[in-house]
């Protein structure tokens, strides 16, 4: 069939093919990440920022409220700064389709043009050899091929195709890509969303085993849920709450054999908070419980379902709490969010008087929704909020923008030990909101942040050689040495950090992979060599890093 | 005009030639460590300031205990006994209890008629006490009365701004004697809080520095930024066995113009001692009005 007409539930199909496209993909994706270490990657952020645009929208012939919708989705849904260029490049696009119910080619050709100029009024600084780069060129090279008579396959093939030519060419614009010896990896994400979407146009199905239904549709439950309160990295604590109408059938059973008893006594091993009764050959049923199969299968052996809801109540929790929480608190003057990975490194942002420290960062960068969350929660007129995290600092200030109850500004903390650094320097009792968010901007001057990990590649970057299973030491997030010795590369990190002479004091959050004693022979090491530095240290517990290092 | 005796205490770090100098006397509080009892002498009577940190640094742990009213009495009877009245300045209402031990005794002996005693509430320690008294004693050698001084003394006390800095916020959580939140005393790392004298009298720690070196700069910028006619003013630094970083205090100042009438340098005693630890060095000045409070 040859398409020439685009509407709302055409966009919505292609971009689930996309998404399906990143599922495939999206560790490979990641295999791209130019930086050896583990942390925040791009095709589990751009995967999980489309997924939530596609969990966003409505099946509708319209394809400006449609695009709307899952721009929206994607907003808040970003993750990583490759989420966030992502969303924009989305927003642009819906931007263009507004109050339009379908397009011709040459329209979405145009939304595609605006979906990248608003991607790159996102940066502050722009960079070439990107996702930008590739949205730029993969529509600004063939527009001008576009006639009357193109259809939708034609475009999205021109577009993979000039998509393609400009991500090969990513290392000759960026460097650390050449250095590296791959392509950029945000460039590839998005030629794999296209890819995707051309995919429908061609007949190719995609296989892909869905992690959990993830497309399901908001109207069907009604407003007001929070769906991000149940993510990728949730734990199922609560269960679900089901209920059902099961009429008992004849073919079946012989329902005057029927046990309710036995029923109920079936329904009790499996969940709680149990009602169930039977009127004549209805049985209604209600129970929490966290393997619904279990419950389903045993039911449908006596008969089928008239009605049947089911609901996750980790969201309902959710919900409770976040309008508990705002009930129980009175509007705080300000609240003082940051993000943190390691159990060791929450506690102390909670004792050093940050009001809400969002689990998340280096491993699974945390979403725009997630934040806003968070900012829900915390109640207050002034918000100040340190992501402590690079690849999160674009989220946050999205997150930020779109938040319209409470002032929020975000404090550019990029690292851990940047936070930490910026937290320290807070009075609480009671300083004011803007007293605490000077002395956060103050702390930040001539402060050095540094980590020790194992690279899990050999690359060069930075000018460095690195080997793969070596420890990497980064000095403010460049890499500076490899070595086979852990504690050396904790000693390389002074002996490359600036202006060592006046600096007091080191700390350091060891990770899940240290012990004490190996961070008290670190410690002595460094007495001896560094003799006029104090050093400190806490058990961060977090992951990925074995050291985080910050140096006053 | 009858004499009086200006009497301070064991807060108050004056050295024994200032205490000769000024001709103050002064009340001792007490200091326990390794299940001894000590009078908190400021001639360093039993053990000298090294001896004291050291221990202190150890681990051991010192214990401070202020004067009752008993004592006061004690100590009141014998100077009027002498034929002088009484000018007590006090520690800080918000340090100590024992200038309402002091006040008690004084009312009880100036119902006895067997002279007059003042107790004033220095709402300070330290040197800040200690400028204090040579104030009395200088208005004294002037010529004015007992009811004068005290009247002064009231007027002026608030004038007078510390300026202090810890080496280990340890000593002061454990000796309970500083405001501040309780996230103040987390992992803190290389911040050193300034702590001041607040308006009820309580050391408030209402700032936060990186490092010692900017901790000494604190110190220095905060006694040129609240001076008022230097130039007629004592400045006192204590400190607590750092006397190098006490001398860069004084020559930070000098070397950014800062002129005074003399600048005095001194050990703090051992109860001051006790309870910020040593490195522990303060700034003290003449000049605004502190207006902060810490709650």
């Amino acid at each position: 069939m040859r398409f020439i007409l685009m509407d709302g539930m055409l966009y919505e199909q292609i971009l689930r093919l996309g998404y399906k496209n990143l599922v495939l993909h999206f560790e490979q994706i990641n295999g791209l990440n130019v930086f050896p270490v583990p942390d925040g990657d791009t095709g589990t952020n751009m995967k999980l920022t489309v997924g939530n645009g596609l969990k966003m929208c409505s099946q509708d012939k319209d394809i400006g409220k449609v695009a709307d919708e899952v721009a929206r989705g994607m907003l808040f849904g970003a993750r990583g700064n490759s989420g966030v260029l992502t969303s924009q490049y989305f927003k642009g696009i819906a931007d263009y389709l507004r109050g339009k119910k379908e397009v011709t080619v040459k329209q979405f050709a145009n939304a595609l043009v605006e979906g990248y100029h608003v991607a790159y009024s996102a940066t502050i600084t722009p960079t070439e050899g990107t996702i930008l780069t590739v949205a730029r060129e993969g529509i600004d090279n063939v527009i001008k091929k576009i006639k009357n008579n193109t259809s939708f396959e034609d475009l999205f093939k021109m577009v993979v195709n000039a998509m393609r030519i400009s991500l090969d060419n990513t290392p000759n614009l960026l460097p650390v890509l050449k250095d590296a010896g791959v392509i950029d990896s945000g460039g590839k994400g998005l030629l794999t969303i296209f890819e995707g979407m051309l995919k429908f146009f061609t007949g190719e199905e995609l296989e892909v085993e869905e992690e959990k239904d993830d497309t399901a549709h908001t109207t069907n439950f009604g407003g007001g849920l929070d769906y991000s309160a149940f993510n990728e990295d949730s734990v199922l604590d609560y269960g679900y709450c089901t209920e059902f109408l099961l009429q008992l059938l004849n073919s079946k059973i012989d329902i005057s054999l029927f046990s309710i008893k036995t029923f109920i006594n079936y329904l009790q091993r499996h969940g709680d908070s149990i009602v169930c009764f039977q009127t004549g050959t209805i049985v209604k049923v209600h129970i929490h419980t966290k393997k619904p199969y279990l419950v389903i299968r045993y039911a449908q052996r006596f008969g089928e379902f008239v009605g049947f809801k089911m609901e996750n109540m980790a969201l309902q929790h959710n919900e409770v709490m976040v309008k508990e929480a705002a009930k129980k608190q009175e509007r705080k003057q300000y609240a003082i969010i940051s993000i943190a990975q390691g159990d060791g490194i929450i506690e102390t942002f909670k004792e050093l008087g940050s009001d809400i420290v969002l689990n998340g960062g280096q491993t699974m960068n945390t979403s725009a929704a997630e934040m806003i969350d968070a900012f829900k929660v915390a109640n207050a007129d002034e918000i100040i909020l340190l992501p402590n995290e690079s690849n999160i600092l674009m989220a946050a200030k999205q997150a930020a923008k779109l938040y319209k109850d409470s002032k929020v500004r975000v404090i550019e903390t990029k690292t851990i030990p940047d936070g930490y650094n910026a937290l320290s320097m807070i009075m609480g009792g009671s300083e004011s909101a803007e007293e605490a968010y000077n002395a956060m901007i103050e702390a930040q001057e001539g402060f050095v942040s540094g980590f020790v990990t194992r690279s899990i590649r050999n690359t060069t970057l930075d000018g460095t050689k690195i080997t793969k299973g070596e420890y990497i030491t980064g000095v403010n997030r460049k890499i500076i040495s490899s070595v086979a010795s852990r504690k050396e590369a904790v000693l390389e990190f002074l002996r490359h950090a600036p202006d060592i002479e006046d600096r007091e004091v080191l700390f350091i959050f060891y990770g899940q992979l240290v012990d004490e004693s190996e961070v008290e022979e670190v410690t002595a090491l460094i007495n001896k060599e560094f003799p006029d530095i104090e050093v400190g240290f806490i058990a961060g517990k977090q992951d990925v890093y074995d050291y985080l290092l910050g140096l006053s | 005009m009858k004499k009086f005796a200006i009497l301070l205490d064991s807060t108050c770090d004056m050295s024994k030639e200032l205490l000769e100098r000024f001709d103050i006397d002064y009340v001792k509080m007490g200091v326990t460590f390794n299940d001894n009892t000590y009078p908190a002498s400021l001639t360093w009577d039993d053990f000298t300031p090294e001896e004291f940190y050291n221990i202190m640094k150890s681990g051991v742990r010192v214990f401070t205990n202020q004067i009752n009213e008993p004592e006061f009495i004690e100590v009141f009877n014998k100077i009027l006994a002498d034929g002088k009245d009484i000018l007590y300045i006090a520690c800080s209402s918000g340090l100590s209890g024992s200038v309402k031990a002091a006040q008690l005794a004084a009312e009880k002996l100036n119902a006895e008629g067997k002279g007059k005693v003042i107790a004033v509430d220095s709402l300070i320690s330290g040197m800040g006490q200690g400028l204090l008294g040579i104030l009395a004693s200088e208005l004294r050698a002037a010529g004015k009365t007992i009811d004068e001084v005290a009247a002064t003394i009231e007027a002026e006390k608030l004038k007078y701004n510390q300026w202090g800095t810890v080496a280990d916020l340890n000593y002061l959580k454990r000796a309970g004697r500083v405001t501040a939140s309780s996230a103040f005393f987390g992992n803190l790392f290389g911040v050193k809080p300034i702590i001041i004298s607040d308006t009820k009298g309580k050391n408030f720690a209402y700032k936060k520095v990186k490092g010692r070196k900017s901790s000494i700069d604190e110190l220095i910028e905060s006694v040129i930024r609240t001076s008022v006619d230097s130039e007629n003013h004592i400045v006192a630094i204590t400190h607590a066995d750092a006397e190098a970083d006490a001398l860069k205090v004084k020559e930070g100042l000098i070397a950014r113009g800062y002129k005074c009438k003399e600048f005095i340098i001194s050990n703090l005693g051992p109860i001051l001692g006790a309870s910020c630890g040593p490195q522990t060095l303060i700034a003290y000045n003449y000049g605004t009005e502190v207006t902060i409070c810490g709650e």
